[in-house]
C-alpha cells in the first residue's frame, strides 16, 4: 500500500463535502449562462448521497466542480462556499487542491472513453499509483517510474486492486489494452483505479448508463459493496430513481441549478413534497403498464432564466409568490424543500 | 509473413512506377535525340544514335531490356551527362537526402513542441503566432526567402557560406551523407564545415513542413485534449505534464506521422528550388533538368529511386504508426 | 615604394584573415579567378559542349588552327600558314612546331587529322559547321603538314575552323573505351567527359559534375604570353540561380559575372563603387521566325503588319538589357554598311493598314490560331511573347503564347505542317559569317532542326544571289555587296521579325582590371582567361582571394 502519511491528512469527522448556497455562472460567447443558482448539499463520512434531476440541471457541473475539473473560466463562482474534507476550497492554493484529488475517487459515465486507448491497463494504473506516491513532484515520479522495484510493487498493488473488484485474473487484465476488455470489465477496472489513491469520497456520475442492463445491476452491486467495505462516502448521480432508492441513504433533487428538495431517499420518493420531485416520481414507468406522465415543458434557458422559482413556469401549482425565490425550509427532520407551498408563511 | 507481403507490395509498386514512367516519357511529345546531338546532326547520325540507344526497337522490347539492366544495377545512360544514370543518382542522392532529412528533423524538432504549446495554451500568444505561422508558412515564398537569407546571413554578415555543401575536402565516403560520414570517421572539421553549409538551405526547406507539422500537431492535440480520458486523468489528479506529453502527444502524433509520410516526397520536390538557389549538388535539380532535356533514362531512373525512398519512408512511418497505436496493431 | 605596398597588402591581408573565418591563404603572385556558371557542365568534350559554360571551359583548354579576331577576321594560330588550291577545294595547313599538349607531347599533323575525323564522325553541333570537309580525304602530309579536301566550295571554311578544337589523338587512343567506332573505340568520348586532352592555356585540374571545375595555367603554353596578373587558377562553380550568383559577387566570393544580370540588378553593381560594369554588343541575334506556309502568315501584308506590331525597343531595353536593332537576318557588325533595307518600326497604325490590305477578311483572320512557342524555362522569351501577342490581338489576330521545350520546338520545325507560327530565339552566329544566317531564307535551310528551319520561305532572286556570293573570294567587297542585296530582298517580305542583337553586361570587381572585353577577341573568344588581368595589390583583391 502506498503510504498516505506524506499527504495532508483529511478530517474524517467533518462532513466530507459541504456546498452552501453555491451560485455559479458560465461566461460563454453567447453571454452569461446562470447555470447554478443555489446548490446546498452535504455528504457525511460513510454516507452515499444521491443527486437526481432532469438532463441539463447541472448535476455533472456540480460533480466536476467537486472533482476539480471544471474549467474556470468560463465557470465563475458568484456566491456560496465549497468545503471538502473540512477545508474551504476558495482559499486553497492550487497545489493543495490537486493534492486533495487523491482522496476523491471518480467513476465516470462512459468507461470506454476515459481509458487511454494507447496504453495497457498496467501502464495506466502504475502511472497513477506511482504518481500518488510521488508527493506531486515530477522528478520523483520519473525516478520512481523507472525504478524496477517501485514499478513491480506498483504492479502488485494494481493486481491487488483488481482483485478487490472481483477480477479473477488480474495479471491477464493488466496486460490488456482497453479495447480488449468488455464494457463491464472496463467499468470494474475504473473502480479499481478509483481505489488506487486513498479515497474518502467516491463521485459516480451516472456510472451505469453506458452499460447493458445485466451489467448495470452487477456494477451497482459492486459499487455498493465497495463503498461499504472501504468505508467511503459517495455522491451518486443518476436519472434512475430506483437505483437511488437502492443505494443512497439520502437524495438531493436538483432542478435548473437549485437543490429544490432533499431528505432520506425512501420517504422522499414515497411522499415527495416539491411539485418537481412529484413530477419526477410520476414519470417512472410503473409495473402495471400505461404511459408515464412526463413534466410538460423543459429546463429553462440559462442565458435568461425565469425570476424567482425557476420551476414556476412548468409548475401546475404555481402562484403569484413564485416570482420570488423561495427559502429552503426544514419540513420534517432531515427533510428540506425550497418551495412557497411550504414554510412558515404558507403554513 | 506480413513483412514479406509488404515488401512484395513495395516491389509491385516500384515495377508499376517503372513501367508507367517508361511508357509515359516515350509517349509524350519531344525528341531526345535532337536534344542530345544538337542541331547540326545529320540524318545518319540521328539514325545511328537511335540504334545505339535501342530506340529503334518496339517499346516492350525496350522495357524488358531496361528491366534486365536494372537487375544489374544498370539504369541506362543519361543523355545530358553521358554516364550511367545509376552512377549519377548514387553521387547526387545523398546530398538531397541529407538536406531533406535535416529539414524534416528541424521541422519535427521545432514544429512538434510549437504545436503542443499552441494547443495547451490555446488562444495564448504562442497559439496566435503559430496560427499565423501555419497560414503564411505553408504558402511561404521559399525562393525569395532563400535569396534573402543568403544575402543577409551569407553576403552581409558572413555567418554562413552562401552556396555549396562543403568548402574543404569532404569526409571519407561511407554513406555519402557528409554529417554522418564525418561523424563516423571522426573528422570534426569536415563536420563543422558541412553543418555550416546546411544551415540556410535546411531552414528554407523546413519552413513549409514546419508550419504543416505545427498546425497538424496543434489540431490533433486539441482533438485529443477534448477526449474524456484527458478529463478523467485530470480528475484523478494526474499532472498536466504527463497528460500532455505522455498521453495526448502519443495519440496526436500518429496522425502527424502520416503527414510526415506525405511530406517526404513533397520535400524532395521542394528541394528543387533550394538546390537551385544554394547550388546544392542534389538529385532534385538533376531530375528537373532531365525533364527539360527529355532525358528518358534519367527521368525514369530518378523517379524510380525517389519512389523507392518514398515507399520505404511510408513503410517506416506506417510501421511506426502501428507501433504507436495498439488499436491498429491488435486488429491485425 | 614597392616594399611599402607589399607591406600594406600584407597588413591588409593579415587584418582580413583575422576577421574572415576562412583559412585559405591568398598568394598575391598567384591570383585565382573565381566565377559562377548558371548551367550544368555535363561534358568537357569539345565536340559535345553546347552551353556557354562548357564553351568557355573548352575554349581555355583547347586551341584551334586559327584564332578569330574582333574585326571578324581570323589569324594563324596552331597553323602558321595555309595554301588554298585554285579550285578552292583543297586546303593545306602548315603547323607551328613549338605547340605542346598538356601531357608534354607536341601537337602534330595526325592530331589535327584525328580531331577533324572525330568531329565529323561524332554527332553534334560542331560537325555541322564543317560538313563540307570530305572525311575520307584527310591527308597527313608530314608531321607538320595536314591537308583537307572540301566536297564543295565553302566561303566560310576557314572561319568554321575556329570550331575545330585540336585534341591529343595519341592520348585519346591510349585511353579509348569500347565503342562503335571500330579501331577508334568510343573516340575518347568517355575520357573527355571529365578529362582534358588539349593544348590550351589552361588544363583541367579538378572536375566535379554538378559542383564545379578548377582550371590551372599550363606552363608550357607558347601561342600567346599570359597577361601579367592573369589568373594562374580558375575556379568555376555551378550556381544555377542567377541571383545567388550575384549575391556571391557582392560577397566577394566571385570576381566577375560570366552571365549578364537582369536589367534591374545591373544597377546594384553600377551603384557600388567597388564594381565596374562593362557593356558591349554581342552577335546574339534575336528573331521571331514565322512559318510562312501557315495562313495567314503566307500573306506578306499580314507579316508586315506583324512586324510593325512588334514593340522592339521595349523588348530590347526593358526585357533585355539593351541592344542594337536588327534590320535583317545579318547584324550590321557582320555585314558592314548596307543601305536601303526596309525597316518596320513599331507603329500600330501602320500595322492596321497592312492588315486592311490583307487578302484575308477580318473574320477570317480571327479564325486562325497563331501559337507563339516560348522555350520552357526562359522568362524573357515568355515576356517577349506576351508583348507581341497582346499587340497582335489588337490588330485582330488570334495569337497566344505557348510554352514548349526547346527539343520539341526544334523537332516541330522540321516539317511545314508542324512548324510553329512564331518561334522566338537567338542565334549566336558561331561561324561569324553572313551566309549561315542567310541560308535559312533559301530552300537549303528548310526543315533544319532549328527554329529558323521552320520558316519555309524563299525568293529565287535571293537564292541566286547566295549562290553567286559563295563563288566569290571570301570577304571580298563584291561578296558582301551580294549579301547586302539578299538581306534587302529578305527584309522586304518580312518572313521573320528581326528584333535585335543584345548587349553583354559584365559586372566585375574593379581589381579585376581586365576581364572579357569586346576587343579581347571575338564573340566568345574574349573569354580566354590568359588575357584577364588582376591588380594584385588592390586590398579588395587581397581580401576577396581568401573568401
Ligand atoms: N463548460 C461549460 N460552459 C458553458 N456551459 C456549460 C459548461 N458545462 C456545462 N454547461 C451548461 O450547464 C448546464 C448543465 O449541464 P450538466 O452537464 O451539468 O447537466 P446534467 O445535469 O449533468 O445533465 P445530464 O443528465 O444530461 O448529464 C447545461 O445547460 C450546459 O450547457
Ligand atoms: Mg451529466
Amino acid at each position: 500500500m502506498p503510504d498516505s502519511l506524506s499527504f495532508p491528512s483529511v478530517s474524517v469527522q467533518a462532513p466530507v463535502v459541504r456546498l452552501n448556497g453555491l451560485r455559479m455562472d458560465f461566461h460563454t460567447g453567447d453571454g452569461v449562462e446562470q447555470v447554478i443558482k443555489d446548490v446546498t448539499l452535504r455528504i457525511d463520512p460513510g454516507e452515499i448521497v444521491g443527486l437526481v434531476g432532469e438532463s441539463g440541471c447541472g448535476k455533472s457541473v456540480t460533480a466536476k466542480l467537486l472533482l476539480g475539473i471544471l474549467p474556470m473560466p468560463p465557470a465563475v463562482v458568484k456566491a456560496g462556499s465549497i468545503e471538502m474534507f473540512g477545508r474551504d476550497l476558495a482559499g486553497l492554493p492550487s497545489g493543495e487542491r490537486e493534492a486533495l484529488k487523491k482522496f476523491v475517487a471518480y467513476v465516470p459515465q462512459d468507461p470506454s472513453a476515459v481509458l487511454n486507448p494507447s496504453f495497457t491497463i498496467a501502464t495506466q494504473m502504475i502511472d497513477m499509483i506511482v504518481w500518488y506516491e510521488s508527493d506531486r513532484k515530477l522528478a520523483t515520479y520519473f525516478r520512481k517510474r523507472h525504478t524496477r522495484t517501485v514499478v513491480s510493487r506498483a504492479r502488485d498493488h494494481a493486481a491487488h486492486l483488481l482483485e478487490k473488484v472481483y477480477i479473477a485474473d488480474p495479471e491477464q487484465v493488466l496486460r490488456r489494452y482497453p479495447v480488449q476488455l468488455s464494457g463491464g470489465m472496463r467499468q470494474r477496472v475504473l473502480l479499481a483505479m478509483a481505489l488506487s489513491g486513498s479515497p474518502q469520497l467516491m463521485i459516480a456520475d451516472e456510472p451505469t448508463t453506458a452499460l447493458d442492463v445485466t451489467v448495470q445491476k452487477r456494477t451497482i452491486d459492486l459499487l455498493k459493496d465497495l463503498v461499504e467495505r472501504e468505508g467511503l462516502a459517495g455522491l451518486y448521480i443518476t436519472h434512475d430513481l430506483g437505483v437511488a432508492r437502492e443505494i443512497c441513504a439520502r437524495t438531493y433533487v436538483m432542478y435548473a441549478g437549485t437543490t429544490v428538495e432533499n431528505g432520506p431517499t425512501g420517504p422522499l420518493l414515497d411522499a415527495p413534497l416539491h411539485p418537481y420531485t412529484r413530477g419526477l416520481v410520476e414519470a417512472i414507468p410503473s409495473l402495471e403498464g400505461g404511459l408515464p406522465r412526463t413534466i410538460p415543458g423543459q429546463v429553462p434557458d440559462y442565458l435568461a432564466p425565469p425570476r424567482g422559482c425557476r420551476f414556476a413556469p412548468r409548475c401546475p401549482e404555481a402562484f403569484e409568490r413564485c416570482r420570488e425565490t423561495p427559502e429552503r425550509v426544514e419540513q420534517a427532520p432531515g427533510r428540506q424543500v425550497a418551495c412557497w407551498l411550504y414554510g412558515k408563511e404558507a403554513a | 509473413m506480413r513483412f514479406l507481403r509488404r515488401v512484395l507490395n513495395m516491389l509491385v509498386v516500384l515495377l508499376f512506377v517503372s513501367l508507367l514512367m517508361f511508357v509515359l516519357v516515350r509517349v509524350l511529345p519531344g525528341d531526345p535525340v535532337g536534344a542530345a546531338l544538337g542541331d547540326g546532326a545529320t540524318k545518319e547520325q540521328v539514325e545511328k544514335f537511335r540504334v545505339q540507344m535501342g530506340m529503334d526497337k518496339p517499346l516492350q522490347v525496350q522495357y524488358l531490356a531496361y528491366l534486365r539492366g536494372l537487375l544489374d544495377g544498370n539504369f541506362g545512360v543519361s543523355l545530358m551527362e553521358p554516364r550511367d544514370v545509376g552512377t549519377i543518382v548514387r553521387e547526387r542522392l545523398p546530398a538531397t537526402l541529407e538536406l531533406v532529412l535535416c529539414s524534416l528533423a528541424l521541422a519535427i524538432v521545432v514544429g512538434v513542441p510549437l504545436g503542443i504549446l499552441a494547443a495547451t495554451h490555446r488562444n495564448g500568444p504562442v497559439d496566435q503566432a503559430s496560427r499565423l505561422w501555419s497560414l503564411t508558412g505553408v504558402s511561404f515564398p521559399n525562393f525569395w526567402a532563400a535569396l534573402m537569407l543568403q544575402l543577409v546571413l551569407g553576403a552581409a554578415l558572413s555567418l554562413v557560406p552562401i552556396t555549396g555543401r562543403i568548402t574543404g575536402p569532404p569526409p571519407e565516403h561511407i554513406t555519402g551523407l557528409y554529417l554522418v560520414d564525418a561523424l563516423l570517421s571522426g573528422n570534426f572539421k569536415a563536420m563543422g564545415d558541412a553543418a555550416r553549409h546546411l544551415i540556410t538551405p535546411t531552414i528554407v526547406l523546413a519552413v513549409g513542413p514546419l508550419a504543416q507539422i505545427t498546425s497538424m500537431i496543434r489540431s490533433s492535440m486539441l482533438d485529443e485534449l477534448a477526449k474524456p480520458y484527458v478529463g478523467f486523468s485530470q480528475a484523478v489528479g494526474m499532472p498536466r505534464f504527463l497528460i500532455n506529453y505522455k498521453y495526448v502527444l502519443r495519440n496526436a502524433f500518429s496522425s502527424t506521422l502520416t503527414l510526415i509520410g506525405f511530406l517526404f516526397p513533397l520535400m524532395i520536390g521542394g528541394a528543387f528550388v533550394v538546390e537551385k538557389v544554394f547550388a546544392w549538388p542534389g538529385v532534385a535539380r538533376f531530375g528537373a533538368d532531365a525533364i527539360l532535356a527529355n532525358d528518358y533514362n534519367a527521368i525514369v531512373g530518378v523517379t524510380l529511386v525517389i519512389c523507392l525512398f518514398v515507399v520505404v519512408v511510408n513503410f517506416v512511418t506506417e510501421e511506426l504508426y502501428v507501433a504507436l497505436d495498439p488499436r491498429i496493431r491488435l486488429e491485425r | 615604394m614597392k616594399a611599402f605596398s607589399i607591406t600594406a597588402a600584407l597588413a591588409a591581408f593579415a587584418l582580413v584573415s583575422a576577421i574572415a573565418p576562412a583559412t585559405v591563404r591568398a598568394d598575391a603572385a598567384k591570383p585565382v579567378l573565381r566565377a559562377g556558371l548558371t548551367l550544368e557542365v555535363s561534358t568537357l568534350d569539345p565536340a559535345r559542349a553546347t552551353n556557354y559554360g562548357e564553351n568557355i571551359i573548352v575554349l581555355n583548354v583547347y586551341d584551334m588552327l586559327v584564332m578569330p579576331m574582333p574585326d571578324n577576321t581570323v589569324v594563324p594560330w596552331i597553323a602558321k600558314s595555309w595554301d588554298v588550291s585554285d579550285d578552292r577545294k583543297t586546303y593545306t595547313f602548315h603547323l607551328r612546331d613549338d605547340v605542346l599538349f598538356h601531357d608534354g607531347k607536341p601537337v602534330e599533323a595526325d592530331d589535327i587529322a584525328f580531331s577533324m575525323r572525330r568531329v565529323l564522325t561524332l554527332p553534334g553541333l560542331v560537325g555541322g559547321y564543317l560538313r563540307n570537309v570530305d572525311k575520307d580525304k584527310i591527308e597527313v602530309v608530314d608531321p607538320r603538314t595536314v591537308r583537307f579536301n572540301l566536297k564543295e566550295v565553302d566561303p566560310t571554311f576557314i572561319r568554321a575552323l575556329v570550331n575545330l578544337k585540336i585534341l591529343n589523338g595519341k592520348l585519346l587512343m591510349a585511353n579509348k573505351a569500347e565503342g562503335q567506332y571500330g579501331e577508334f573505340g568510343d573516340y575518347g568520348v568517355k575520357y573527355l567527359q571529365s578529362k582534358d586532352a588539349g593544348s590550351g592555356p589552361y588544363y583541367i585540374a579538378d572536375f566535379k559534375a554538378g559542383e564545379g571545375i578548377t582550371l590551372k595555367a599550363f606552363e608550357g603554353y607558347k601561342l600567346r604570353p599570359f597577361e601579367p596578373g592573369a589568373p594562374v587558377e580558375v575556379k568555376l562553380r555551378i550556381i544555377p540561380e542567377i541571383v545567388t550568383l550575384e549575391n556571391k559577387m557582392l560577397a566577394g566570393e566571385f570576381d566577375v559575372s560570366l552571365v549578364s544580370p537582369s536589367p534591374p540588378r545591373v544597377k546594384i553593381f553600377a551603384d557600388n563603387p567597388k564594381f565596374a560594369v562593362d557593356q558591349w554588343p554581342t552577335l546574339n541575334n534575336y528573331y521571331v521566325v514565322m512559318n510562312t506556309t501557315k495562313p495567314p502568315l503566307d500573306d506578306v501584308n499580314v507579316r508586315k503588319a506583324i512586324s510593325h506590331a512588334f514593340d522592339a525597343s521595349t523588348a530590347m531595353n526593358k526585357i533585355y538589357s539593351g541592344g542594337i536593332r536588327l534590320k535583317g537576318p545579318v547584324p550590321e557588325a557582320l555585314l558592314g554598311k548596307c543601305e536601303g533595307i526596309a525597316t518596320y518600326e513599331y507603329d500600330m497604325k501602320k500595322a492596321a493598314e497592312y492588315i486592311a490590305k490583307s487578302k484575308y477578311s477580318a473574320d477570317d483572320l480571327k479564325k486562325f490560331k497563331l501559337e507563339y512557342a516560348s522555350t520552357a524555362g526562359s522568362e524573357p522569351f515568355e515576356k517577349v511573347g506576351l508583348l507581341l501577342t497582346l499587340n497582335l490581338k489588337r490588330i485582330g489576330l488570334n495569337a497566344e503564347v505557348k510554352t514548349v521545350r526547346w527539343t520539341d520546338i526544334v523537332a516541330a520545325q522540321t516539317k511545314p505542317e508542324s512548324a510553329y507560327p512564331f518561334v522566338f530565339f537567338y542565334d549566336s552566329a558561331r561561324v561569324r559569317h553572313p551566309s549561315p544566317l542567310l541560308s535559312f531564307y533559301t530552300k537549303k535551310g528548310w526543315g533544319a532542326p532549328y527554329p529558323s528551319g521552320g520558316i519555309y520561305w524563299e525568293n529565287p532572286e535571293v537564292t541566286a544571289l547566295m549562290d553567286k556570293a559563295s563563288l566569290l573570294p571570301d570577304g571580298a567587297p563584291e561578296q558582301y555587296a551580294l549579301y547586302c542585296e539578299a538581306q534587302k530582298k529578305i527584309a522586304a517580305e518580312a518572313p521573320a521579325i528581326f528584333a535585335h542583337n543584345d548587349i553583354r553586361v559584365q559586372p566585375r570587381w574593379k581589381y579585376l582590371v581586365k576581364a572579357a572585353k569586346q576587343d579581347g577577341g571575338s564573340s566568345q573568344y574574349e573569354y580566354r582567361f590568359e588575357t584577364f588581368r588582376f591588380d594584385t595589390k588592390d586590398p579588395d583583391f587581397v581580401a576577396n582571394q581568401s573568401k
